[in-house]
Formats: C-alpha cells, sequence, structure tokens
C-alpha cells in the first residue's frame, strides 16, 4: 500500500508565516515522497538553522536539525555511515551559501548522493531580514537599513562549478513542478542541488508572488536538454548550463539545468577502495561478539605485524 | 457581476492573519469595511478555483485554525472556514518580529 | 659498560633523521633494549634543525627523557652548536669533519635568539665560534670523546662500489649516523641489517646498499675509538615488542574499538593517526576481511565533529582527532552532540597554544578549555592518557564511555605522546571490553529518542526501524522544539544527571593512580605525558632519601573527587606540587574546582619542550627548599 503524502505530514504545529513560501516546498516534499514511497525509517532529512531549519519537524521522516550551515557535513556523516538511507537537506540560502558555504563547494567535489533544497529567500529569515548572499546588490528588502552593497551569488551557476552532478531551479509556488524536480533529484545518484525560489511574505517585500509569477518560465518549455549523454559532452554541456544560469533578471529560468550521470558518486569511488562498502558500510558492520572486540589478541599480531618486532 | 452579493466571497477578500477582524481586499490593497457590498472587481472564490490553487502552490491556510492546508481531504475539513486565496504583504510584521534560532 | 644511555641524533628537518631514527629504534627493540625517543621539530618542511631524543635502557623501558646525554650523532653543524652543551662530561660527539670551518654566520637556519645566546658563551670561552674551536673546547675542558668522520669521503666510497639513485642521497648520510651511534654503542651489525630489510622491505636494493655505508662506518668506529659507550647486553627478556608513536597507538586502539567513522581535518600532532587508520581502512585478517573504515578528510574541522556526529546517529562507532586550532573550530558541535546526547569521540592532541602558538611543540594547556568548551550546559567525558599503554587502552574506552552515557568524549593527548615513539610489549587484549550501551533495535512507532523514563533513554539507530528528531533547541521527548519551562526543567536535569551517573559507575581507581610509597612524605600531582617524568623521579628522590608519591589523574569528567580529596588530606600541603605543561597550572585548579583543596605548589613548563628528569628533580628540590613556584625551560 503506497504511503500518501498526508503520510508524510507530522503533527507538529507549523510555525511559518501564513503564506511563505517554505509551505510550497513542503507540500512539494510530501507529494515527491509519496510518488517514489519513500520509507520513513529510510529516509532523512537534514537541516541547517533558520526557518527553513524547521522543515524536518514537519515531516514525519527521521529528521536531523542540526547547526547553523553544518546540514551538509551532518547529512555527509549519516550518508557514509549508511548509504542505504535516503537523506535530503533543506537548508536556507544563508545557511548553505553564507556560513555553510565551503560545505557546499565540497559537497560539490565529492557528488555524494544527497539532495540539496536551497530555500533561496534573499533574506536572513528567522533573525529578521537581513540580506542573505543571494540578495542582489542595491536592493533593499524593507527590512535593510541600507540597499545592500554586496554582491550575490548564483546558487546554480556555484554548484555547476563546484562539481554538483544534478543542479536546478524550482519555484515554491509551483508545487507540482517542484515535486517533480525534488523526485529526479532524489532519483539521482550524486549530489544534487534544487535552488528553490522561495517567497518570503514577511521581509522580502521585492521578490513577492507577483514577481516571480511575471518572470518564471521553463526550461523544459524550450527544449531544453541538460542532460550529458555521454561523458564526451560534459564541457559542452556544463558550460551552456552556466551560461543559462546568469540569466536572472526579465525572465527567470526553472526546471534541470544540467545533469551528469557518469561522474562516480563518491559511494561509488569509496567501494573502489573498499569492495564490501555497500554491503557492510560502518553502520551496519558489527564490531563485538558477547562484549568482545572481534580484533583479538591473534588478529591484531596479524593486522599490525609492521609495527611488531620479533627480538633476537 | 450578480446583484447584492457579500464582498466575503470574493478571491481578493482576505483578512490580517493575527487579528481575522481586520479585512483586506488584496485588489485594492486597503482595509475595507465589513460587511460590504462587492464591488465590481468581485471575483467569486469558488471551490473549484480554491482546489485549483491548492494543487498548483501546494498548500493553503486556514486562517481561523493557523494551520497549512495540504490536500483536498484538508480542504474539505476547513471548509466551512475562512481560507483567503492570496496574502497580503504586511509592511509592518518586520518591525513589530522579534527573531529567532 | 652502559645500561642506560641518552643519545641525541640531529639534522635538517626532511634530510635523513627519521630513517635513522626508525632504524635505530628497530635496532634496540630487536637486541631487546626499552627505548623512549622524543622528536623535536621546527613548523617547518625542510631546512630547520630537528632532533631525536633517546634514552635507552638495558633494565627497564624508559618511561622518561633525560639530560645530559652521552651521545650527539650530528648529521650537520647545527646539531653541534645546537646541542654540544647537553654532553655529559666524558660522552662522544661525532660530526662531518667537512663542517669544521663552518660557524654561526653560515648557519643561516638557526634562530636568531639562539645565536646571540652562541655567541655570547663563545666569546666568553674565548673561541672563534667555528665548529673545529668549539669541538676543541669540549674536547680539552669536558672531556668530550670526539669522533669526527669525513661523511663525503663515506659516500664518495660507497658510491664507488654501488649504484647509489640520487633520490635517495639523504637516506646515505642517515646510514652513517646508523654506523657512527651503533659502532660506538656496540648495537649488533644483525640487529641492523634486519632492521634495514624490514624498513625497505620493499626495495631490497636499498637495504643492500644502506648496509653497505653502515657496515664501512661502524668497522671504522670500531677500530678508531673502540665501542666507547658499549650498551650492557639487555636484561629484558620480551619475545617481541612493538614500536609504536602516540598516533600510532591510538589508531591501532581506534581499530580495535571498533571505529568504523573517522573524519579529521589535517592538523599537527594529529593527522598521522587518520593516515594510520586510513591504511587499515580494510581490516583483513588471513586475507579474510573483518570489518572496514571509512576515514574522511573533511574540508575543516567542523565539517569533521559535524560528519563524524552524523554517523554517530546511524549507529557507526565515530571520531575525530585533531588540536587546539582544529577544536575551536569543533566546539559549536561539540554542544549539538550534548544536547542531542550523540555518543561522539574527539582525540585532542594537545600542541603549543594560543592560536598557532607551537604547532609542532608539545602542551598541556587545553584541559580547561576542553572541560568547559561550548556554550550552555551539558555532560562531557574527559580522559586523559599518561603513555603509550594507557592511550591504548583509553582510546577504546573513550568509544565505550561514549555509547554507556550517550555524550561526547574527549580523549585528551600531547604532541609528546603523539610523537614519541617507545618500544611496548604487545597490549593484552582479553580484558577488553565493548559497551554500547543502552540499544533498542525494535523502536517502533512509538519511539521516542529522548524518553524521560528513564535518565539515559534506550538509544535506536537512525536507519533501524522507528523514525525520530533530533534537534539543537530544547526539545521534548520525541525530538521536538519545546520550550515549555517544566519540559526545560526535565530534558536539562535528564543531561545533567548523566555525568553523576557516571560518576557513581566508574570507579574511581580507573579514575587516578596513585604511585610510590603509601608514607610518602612529598605528592607530586599530575596528568598526560608528566606520568613517565614522575615516575622516573620518585625513584631518583627516594635515591637521594626524599618519600615521594605520585597522583597521576587520567580522567577530569566526572571527576573523581572523593579520592582526590582523601589523599591530598593525607600530605602536608608545603609539600603537594602540582607538575604540568602550562603556566596555570590547571590541573591543580581543576582540583581546586572539584575538590575546594587549593595546591600551592607547583613546578611547570610552557617552552614546549618536554619536562626532563633532571630538571624535574632539580624543581622539586627547589620547592621543598621553600619555592611555590618553579618554571622550568631546559631543551633547545
Ligand atoms: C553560528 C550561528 N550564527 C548565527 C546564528 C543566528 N541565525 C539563526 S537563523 C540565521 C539566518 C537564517 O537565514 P537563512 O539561512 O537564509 O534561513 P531562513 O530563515 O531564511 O530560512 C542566523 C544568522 C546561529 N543560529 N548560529
Ligand atoms: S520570515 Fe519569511 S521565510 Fe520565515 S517563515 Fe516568515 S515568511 Fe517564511
Ligand atoms: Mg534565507
Ligand atoms: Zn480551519
Amino acid at each position: 500500500m503506497a504511503r500518501k503524502p498526508s503520510d508524510y505530514q507530522s503533527d507538529i504545529w507549523n510555525d511559518w508565516c501564513p503564506g511563505c513560501g517554505d509551505f510550497g516546498i513542503v507540500a512539494a516534499m510530501y507529494r515527491a515522497f509519496s510518488e517514489l514511497d519513500l520509507p520513513p525509517e529510510k529516509t532523512v532529512i537534514v537541516s541547517g538553522i533558520g526557518c527553513s531549519g524547521k522543515t524536518p519537524h514537519f515531516v514525519k521522516v527521521n529528521g536531523v536539525h542540526t547547526l547553523h550551515g553544518r546540514a551538509i557535513p551532518f547529512a555527509t556523516g549519516i550518508k557514509l555511515a549508511n548509504p542505504e538511507l535516503t537523506v535530503i537537506v533543506n537548508g536556507g540560502d544563508g545557511d548553505l551559501l553564507g556560513i555553510g558555504v565551503g560545505h557546499f563547494v565540497a559537497l560539490g567535489r565529492r557528488n555524494i548522493d544527497l539532495t540539496i533544497i536551497l530555500h533561496n529567500n534573499t533574506v536572513y529569515g528567522l533573525t529578521k531580514g537581513q540580506a542573505s548572499p543571494t540578495l542582489r546588490r542595491g536592493l533593499r528588502p524593507k527590512a535593510l537599513p541600507k540597499p545592500n552593497i554586496q554582491d550575490a551569488v548564483n546558487p546554480v551557476s556555484l554548484a555547476l562549478a563546484s562539481g554538483f552532478t544534478f543542479v536546478a531551479r524550482g519555484y515554491s509556488m509551483m508545487t507540482e513542478h517542484l515535486k517533480e524536480l525534488i523526485k529526479e533529484a532524489i532519483q539521482h545518484k550524486g549530489a544534487a542541488l534544487i535552488d528553490v525560489l522561495q517567497p518570503c511574505v514577511t521581509y522580502d517585500n521585492i521578490h513577492t508572488v507577483e514577481y516571480y509569477k511575471k518572470r518564471v518560465y521553463k526550461l523544459e518549455d524550450t527544449g531544453w536538454n541538460p542532460k550529458v549523454e555521454k561523458i564526451e559532452e560534459k564541457e559542452e554541456k556544463i558550460v551552456k548550463a552556466w551560461m543559462k544560469s546568469q540569466e536572472y533578471d526579465d525572465k527567470i529560468p526553472i526546471g534541470v539545468f544540467y545533469q551528469d550521470p557518469h561522474t562516480p558518486s563518491f559511494e561509488e569511488r569509496i567501494k573502489e577502495r573498499i569492495p564490501s562498502y555497500l554491503e557492510t558500510p560502518p553502520a551496519r558492520q558489527k564490531i563485538e561478539r558477547e562484549g568482545k572486540t572481534i580484533i583479538d589478541s591473534e588478529a591484531f599480531r596479524k593486522i599490525f605485524s609492521y609495527y611488531i618486532v620479533e627480538t633476537e | 457581476m450578480g446583484e447584492s452579493v457579500e464582498c466575503n466571497k470574493c478571491l481578493h477578500f482576505t483578512v490580517h492573519p493575527s487579528y481575522p477582524y481586520i479585512v483586506i481586499c488584496v485588489d485594492l490593497g486597503q482595509v475595507v469595511a465589513q460587511p460590504r457590498e462587492a464591488c465590481r472587481n468581485y471575483v467569486s472564490k469558488t471551490w473549484d478555483r480554491l482546489i485549483k490553487q491548492l494543487s498548483e502552490s501546494g498548500f493553503l491556510y486556514c486562517v481561523e485554525c493557523s494551520r497549512p492546508i495540504f490536500n483536498e481531504e484538508e480542504l474539505r475539513k476547513h471548509k466551512t472556514e475562512f481560507i483567503p486565496f492570496e496574502f497580503f504583504t504586511d509592511e509592518v510584521a518586520y518591525e513589530e518580529a522579534p527573531s529567532g534560532d | 659498560m652502559f645500561n642506560r644511555l641518552s643519545i641525541i641524533i640531529g639534522g635538517p628537518q626532511g634530510a635523513g633523521l627519521e630513517t635513522s631514527a626508525q632504524i635505530l629504534t628497530y635496532s634496540l627493540a630487536y637486541l631487546r633494549y626499552g627505548v623512549i625517543s622524543d622528536r623535536e621539530y621546527f613548523s617547518n618542511i625542510k631546512g630547520r634543525h630537528s632532533y631525536v631524543h633517546f634514552n635507552i635502557s638495558s633494565e627497564q623501558i624508559p618511561t622518561s627523557l633525560t639530560y645530559p646525554v652521552q651521545l650527539i650523532a650530528a648529521l650537520d653543524h647545527e646539531t653541534v652548536f645546537t646541542h654540544f652543551d647537553s654532553l655529559e662530561e666524558g660522552g662522544v660527539i661525532t660530526y662531518d669533519v667537512f663542517t669544521e670551518e663552518k660557524t654561526l654566520d653560515t648557519t643561516p637556519s638557526m634562530e636568531e635568539d639562539l645565536k646571540i645566546r652562541l655567541r655570547k658563551i663563545f666569546k666568553e670561552l674565548g673561541i672563534d665560534g667555528s665548529i673545529k674551536s668549539l669541538v676543541r673546547y669540549i674536547s680539552e675542558d669536558k672531556k668530550i670523546h670526539s669522533v669526527p668522520l669525513n661523511y663525503s669521503e663515506i659516500i664518495n666510497e660507497a658510491a664507488k662500489k654501488l649504484v647509489l639513485p640520487a633520490s635517495q642521497a639523504a637516506r646515505y648520510v642517515s646510514s652513517i649516523i646508523i654506523g657512527a651511534v651503533s659502532g660506538l654503542t656496540n648495537v649488533k651489525k644483525k640487529a641492523i641489517e634486519y632492521s634495514l630489510a624490514r624498513r625497505f622491505y620493499d626495495r631490497p636494493e636499498l637495504a643492500q646498499q644502506n648496509k653497505v655505508i653502515v657496515e664501512t662506518v661502524y668497522d671504522k668506529v670500531v677500530r678508531e675509538h673502540g665501542p666507547i659507550l658499549e650498551l650492557a647486553p639487555s636484561k629484558l627478556n620480551h619475545r617481541e615488542m612493538m614500536i609504536v608513536s602516540g598516533n600510532d597507538i591510538v589508531a591501532m586502539a581506534k581499530t580495535v574499538g571498533g571505529v568504523r567513522f573517522q573524519s579529521y581535518y589535517p592538523i599537527t600532532p594529529a593527522a598521522d593517526e587518520s593516515f594510520t587508520i586510513e591504511s587499515y581502512e580494510k581490516l583483513e585478517v588471513d586475507g579474510l576481511e573483518i570489518g572496514s573504515i571509512l576515514v574522511l578528510q573533511t574540508e575543516d574541522e567542523i565539517a569533521a565533529i559535524t560528519s563524524a556526529i552524523g554517523a554517530a546517529l546511524t549507529g557507526a562507532r565515530a571520531s575525530t582527532s585533531t588540536s587546539g586550532p582544529g577544536f575551536s573550530l569543533m566546539v559549536e558541535g561539540l554542544g549539538w552532540a550534548g544536547m542531542n546526547e550523540a555518543p561522539v569521540v574527539i582525540t585532542y592532541y594537545q600542541r603549543g597554544g594560543p592560536s598557532t602558538g607551537l604547532p609542532t611543540r608539545g602542551s598541556q594547556s587545553d584541559l580547561l578549555f576542553t572541560l568547559y568548551a561550548s556554550h550552555g550546559e551539558f555532560p562531557r567525558i574527559v580522559l586523559a592518557s599518561g603513555d603509550h599503554l594507557e592511550a591504548f587502552y583509553d582510546a577504546i574506552e573513550a568509544f565505550n564511555l561514549a555509547e554507556r552515557y550517550q555524550t561526547p568524549v574527549i580523549h585528551l593527548l600531547d604532541k609528546f605522546l603523539a610523537n614519541s615513539i617507545v618500544t611496548l610489549p604487545v597490549p593484552d587484549l582479553s580484558n577488553i571490553n565493548i559497551d554500547r550501551g543502552l540499544i533498542i533495535h525494535n523502536g517502533g512507532a512509538d519511539y521516542k529518542r529522548f524518553n524521560l523514563s528513564t535518565t539515559i533513554s534506550p538509544r535506536a539507530f537512525i536507519g533501524s526501524n522507528c523514525i525520530m528528531w533530533y534537534t539543537g533547541d530544547e526539545h521534548n521527548e520525541l525530538g521536538h522544539i519545546d520550550e515549555d519551562p517544566e519540559n526545560r526543567e526535565k530534558m536539562y536535569r535528564k543531561r545533567m544527571e548523566k555525568i553523576k551517573i557516571a560518576d557513581e559507575e566508574i570507579p574511581e581507581e580507573k579514575r587516578l593512580t596513585y604511585y610510590g610509597p603509601e608514607d610518602a612524605d612529598v605528592l607530586l600531582v599530575g596528568w598526560g605525558f608528566v606520568k613517565g617524568v614522575a615516575l622516573d623521579a620518585l625513584k631518583t628522590l627516594a635515591v637521594k632519601g626524599i618519600r615521594t608519591a605520585y597522583l597521576h589523574i587520567r580522567m577530569f569528567s566526572p571527576f573523581p573527587s572523593k579520592s582526590v580529596e582523601k589523599l591530598l588530606e593525607r600530605f602536608d600541603k608545603s609539600k603537594v606540587i602540582t607538575v604540568e605543561h602550562n603556566y596555570l597550572a590547571q590541573a591543580g585548579k581543576a582540583i581546586l574546582i572539584n575538590t575546594g583543596v587549593r595546591i600551592t605548589k607547583e613546578v611547570v613548563k610552557y617552552t614546549g619542550r618536554p619536562i626532563y628528569l633532571n630538571e624535574l628533580v632539580d624543581g622539586v628540590l627547589k620547592i621543598l627548599k621553600g619555592e611555590d613556584r618553579v618554571v622550568l625551560t631546559y631543551g633547545p
């Protein structure tokens, strides 16, 4: 019996501001999880800190609400210790691209099979609307005392430059579309980013529902093919995707920008070195026998013979 | 436009999420007195329209219960309660809101 | 014949010194001598002066280093300049005649401070400051036996007979040192041959070339000088010996203890531990895999600790290794682990701070930091090991404690231990237990991770048959955010009381050890690497008629308050002395906080060099004469 979207709804009262785009994201997650029929006990949502950081409490799968900026490394440990888990990261733009941006880049380099859902609301929601790293220079959402004098980072471009092998953008108020992106990202074997445009109704009076309604269009409607069909195509595709990612003013493309199924995931790279890795990953190994270590004196001498000198 | 329709059946009609007795017309962008006869911008908020909105944006919000609505079944439970079609931008909220985490 | 020898071999970093030290240690172990050696080096890759200080014994496994030394073997002239003063009267120096004209002016790698001190000494001695003048002075005035060797001649001779690949050039110089030291101390050629074969097991031709050089020098030294420092045959009778650094032994212990996820960001002196674990990532016995370990080099220490915590939540035994700067970055993660009752082990090798400080030198200045690091209050267990064997058992126990009490465990070590290489009997594994604490495999639909019905809630792993939530915010039994004052009080107390349970369950005898006579007059109090030198000091002081004991503290949280308090009561306050590698006498402060007893006498050292036996004994004598505080500074 397949699980319904509502089976993933937790009983916790959701305290996001009424109308917040985060509701659209969590709604898309319920639907995507249901369509993929993810077993809750084998699914983990890892989040950072911020309004977005509360996401795991609203979903009935394992939830790990971590530290500001650190969701990716927590998720890295969870996924690598038990690769059979489906691990999804929800983080704010401040969280993932400000304080935690080093981890974001590192994830691209590793291509771990994680899905990153970036709640891109151009502000620091939970600390009262300061500029986030995705807010463009010169803009002044209402909480800012002065216009922003720092330039914005483009999440899609950065993900491409970092090595993410699935890079997409969604819009929180187009839930069906976003749901499809989430499904694809989860099914993709490697690091996946979904940059989700998420109106913050309380602090961002610029990037409103109206604003996005006028600008957003779907890449797939233009015949865009994000997929690296053959590895030789990688360079060309990544350049095209990067150029596309620069389009961000009058028209904002959403959809999958880039997908490379060829670059091995980190899990596959580990398996190259430790062939038993996927069958017996760290979390599933037995390390004791009736309270005793599995390495007894004899095994110890054999394993560490390099350090042992037989005396004269 | 039919005769003598009440404004609160309109799609543009919303209320302040914290003070539902303050009625707002999103279209005019102003507080309106209640009850009031619908104006010529009236768009009837039908069940079908709500369902459509729910499936597109993924959620609705019941102001009376302060809860998001994610599916038709839930929507039905809140059917008689006030579910705005749109939210207005509260310009003062940021000055009034505390911060967290 | 000598039952005990102290030796220094020195040379430019990155140029063969390590190999010399390794071959000599293997050879000595092969002949059943007990050895401890300390490596002192600069934060530099190539060119600056480094040295290895050995203490060798035919009667026991030595636990401390001491001055003066009986032999200095110099790969270069800077070694002669730096250490000549450390030689005992009648000692031996071997050096390269090629460097005889060298002076401080032609020693650019030496720090200016030392040059200034040396110039002053040379002026007072009335010598011109060349190596030649210095060697002449120490030979005549200090009865030092000099063994000059012509390094270039030796290498040229060898090059005539053998094909010596240029890429290995530094190794040939290290073989000269090996030859000289082994000839002078009468370490058998057979032992050297064994060690070379072992060291170069994958390149037998290298072993052969080096053997030729070693034997040439060996014969020459014996022929011209005789085995002046002949070691007495060993009275030890181990059939096998391990040769390990502190990093090595901890890596082995973690493997035995079941670590399955180790994350790290490179830092001295911790990184070697992770390298060692990584080289054993596949645990194979007779070709059969019995387990595997995932070692992850992260992008920073924040990722190191948080990924380890993530792994721990899934049930893997997980740890990270670091030093001060790294731990500073880990502190927020540590608090998350405390809040979420996550069992994670942090192996912490202290080095000289603050900031980058003395990155390659030892220190014990982070005790108070580890005890209180991170905002808010939460229980943590802090262990500190005194020697390689303690480090082995503690590294395993750290995981048991972390899982039993569901709390972060900090295992405090230091650079001294990390980098000192000792001979060690293979540890006894029969008494090692693996205690995974309260684990529930069948949590089911009603599982509550932070169930309040017991102080330590049954822990289910993420990925088992139930779901759970974790958050750094205050939470309810399910792990959801909850700011209710009553819930807050209960959850807070639940966490804090775990340390009380640990305090009740862990016998205090395991948290401290008292060494020495029951009716001692003087009590030294110390922790960490101080143990070895303190134990040797007891013996030296006993010979001088001072009955001294040593209280070794091995766990600082939960602190063995009752025993410490009771022990301290027995002693005259003026005869209780803390001995530590820091300025504040931090263990003394920890004792004061935990017992209310203030120790007023202290012997401290913070130069980054280990406390040597000779200076500790002197320091204790000064305290007994009435001084309150002695600051030690010996060692270049
Ligand atoms: C180390 C640290 N610094 C600062 C904070 C304060 N803080 C909480 S949420 C937040 C910003 C949240 O912004 P974003 O990541 O964009 O998430 P949003 O609320 O917009 O979803 C900050 C700075 C913190 N919790 N931890
Ligand atoms: S502050 Fe903004 S991002 Fe946060 S819940 Fe409110 S609308 Fe959403
Ligand atoms: Mg944000
Ligand atoms: Zn309702």
